[in-house]
C-alpha cells in the first residue's frame, strides 16, 4: 500500500481531466490512458490493482469512468478526492457538450469528425490489445486461469454474458472456491 | 422546480445503472422520451455525437438535457446528480474495501476475477477492430452481407498495436497520429 504517497488534490484533477479530455468512446478505451496516467506516469497503483479498480468500477453504480476516478480519488484523499477526482473526468466532456448543444446538428454531419473517428477506432483497438495481452500475461499464471480468461472472452465476444454479468459471476465462482477451500481445511484438521 | 426535476431523474439514472452506460440505455431512453426532454431522433444524434466527442456516453447525454432544459445552470445540476450516486457509495464502502482487500476471500475472488476482465478486454478489442476492418457500407472492397473491407483500418490498427506493444509508445501519441491518419486517408 502507497497511501502515504504525497498525492494532491491538484494532482487528482489533472490527471483525471487529461483521461477524460481524450476519452472517446465507451469504457474500455479508457484502460490504455488509465495504465499511461495512474500506473506508469504517477504509480498510484500496480498494474494488478489496477485490473482490481477496473472490476470495482464496473459492479459500482454509475459511470464506469467516473466511477473509476472516484475510487482512486477516494484512496488517496477520501471523500474530496473522489470529489475533485470526479470533476477532473467530467470536465473536458461537459464543456464539450455544452459548446456543442447550440450547433449540435450541423455536428453530426460534419466529415472531418467522421474521419478522426474512423482513424480513432482501429487506433483504440490497437491499444486495447496490447492492454488485453499484458492483463492476461499478468493475472494468468495457471492453466486455470487461462481457462476462465478464455470462457469469458467467449462469452464477451458472443454477447452471452454482459461486463457486469461476468464480474458477478467472477465473485460467485470466487465465493464457492474459497468456501470449498475453507471446508476442505476443516476436514483436514479434523482426527479421524 | 425543474431543476429539481433535473436533479432527480439523473440521481436515478446514476444510481441504477450498473455495468456501463450502454446497458442502461433502454432506460436513459424512456426517461428522456416519457419527459418530451429529448425527441428520439435527438436521443440518437446524442449518441452519435457521444461517439464523436470525449467522454462517456450518460454524461453527454446529462450535460445535452440539462443545457436544452435550463443552459449551463442545468447542464451542471444534471450531470453532477448523475455522479453523485456514485460519490456517495464509494465513500460508504470504500473504508470497508481497503480494510478487506488483502483478506482471504477477497484475495481469492480477485484471481478469479482478474482473468476475467483480461478476457473481456480481449473481446472488446476484437470486436473493435471487427468493426472498424469491416463497416458496414463503407467504400472499400464488398466482403460480406453490406460489409467491406478496409485496408487503411488494418494499416492503422498494426501500426499502433507495434508501437505501443513493442515500444511502449504513448496512447496519446498514438491516437493523435490514428486520427490524424484517419482525416487524411478515410474518405
Amino acid at each position: 500500500m502507497s497511501d502515504h504517497k504525497k498525492v494532491t488534490l491538484g494532482m487528482l484533477y489533472r490527471s483525471f481531466a487529461g483521461v477524460g479530455a481524450v476519452l472517446f468512446g465507451g469504457g474500455y478505451a479508457m484502460l490504455p490512458l488509465l495504465e499511461r496516467e495512474v500506473v506508469e506516469r504517477r504509480k498510484w497503483y500496480t498494474h494488478q490493482e489496477m485490473s482490481d479498480l477496473y472490476a470495482l468500477a464496473q459492479v459500482i453504480p454509475g459511470v464506469i469512468a467516473v466511477n473509476t476516478a472516484i475510487l482512486v480519488g477516494h484512496r488517496y484523499r477520501g471523500a474530496i478526492g473522489a470529489t475533485i477526482a470526479a470533476l477532473g473526468m467530467i470536465s473536458a466532456p461537459t464543456v464539450v457538450m455544452i459548446t456543442l448543444a447550440t450547433s449540435y446538428a450541423t455536428v453530426t454531419k460534419w466529415t472531418l469528425f467522421t474521419r478522426l473517428f474512423d482513424g480513432l477506432r482501429p487506433s483504440v483497438a490497437g491499444l486495447l490489445l496490447a492492454v488485453a495481452i499484458r492483463m492476461i500475461q499478468r493475472g494468468c499464471k495457471s492453466r486455470w486461469e487461462y481457462g476462465i480468461a478464455t470462457a469469458a472472452c467467449i462469452a464477451a465476444a458472443g454477447s452471452l454474458l454482459g461486463p457486469l454479468g461476468l464480474i458477478l459471476s467472477g465473485i460467485a465462482i470466487g465465493i464457492i472456491w474459497h468456501l470449498w477451500a475453507k471446508r476442505q481445511a476443516t476436514k483436514m484438521e479434523m482426527p479421524q | 422546480m425543474i431543476y429539481l426535476q433535473l436533479a432527480y431523474v439523473f440521481f436515478k439514472i446514476g444510481l441504477f445503472t450498473i455495468g456501463g452506460g450502454m446497458a442502461m440505455l433502454p432506460l436513459i431512453h424512456e426517461e428522456m422520451t416519457a419527459r418530451e426532454w429529448m425527441t428520439n431522433d435527438e436521443f440518437l444524434d446524442v449518441l452519435a455525437i457521444s461517439e464523436m466527442t470525449p467522454g462517456p456516453m450518460v454524461v453527454n447525454a446529462a450535460t445535452f438535457v440539462g443545457y436544452r432544459i435550463s443552459g449551463i445552470p442545468g447542464s451542471l445540476v444534471a450531470t453532477l446528480s448523475l455522479i453523485l450516486p456514485s460519490l456517495l457509495i464509494v465513500c460508504l464502502i470504500g473504508a470497508l474495501w481497503q480494510r478487506h482487500r488483502n483478506d482471504k476471500v477477497s484475495l481469492r475472488i480477485l484471481s478469479i476475477v482478474r482473468p476475467v476482465i483480461a478476457g473481456m478486454v480481449l473481446a472488446a478489442a476484437t470486436k473493435l477492430l471487427i468493426a472498424s476492418v469491416f463497416p458496414l457500407g463503407g467504400r472499400g472492397i464488398e466482403f460480406l452481407a453490406g460489409h467491406t473491407f478496409d485496408w487503411r483500418s488494418v494499416a492503422i490498427f498494426v501500426t499502433v498495436f507495434i508501437a505501443t506493444w513493442r515500444f511502449r509508445a504513448n496512447p496519446l501519441i498514438a491516437l493523435a497520429c490514428g486520427g490524424a491518419v484517419g482525416i487524411v486517408l478515410m474518405g
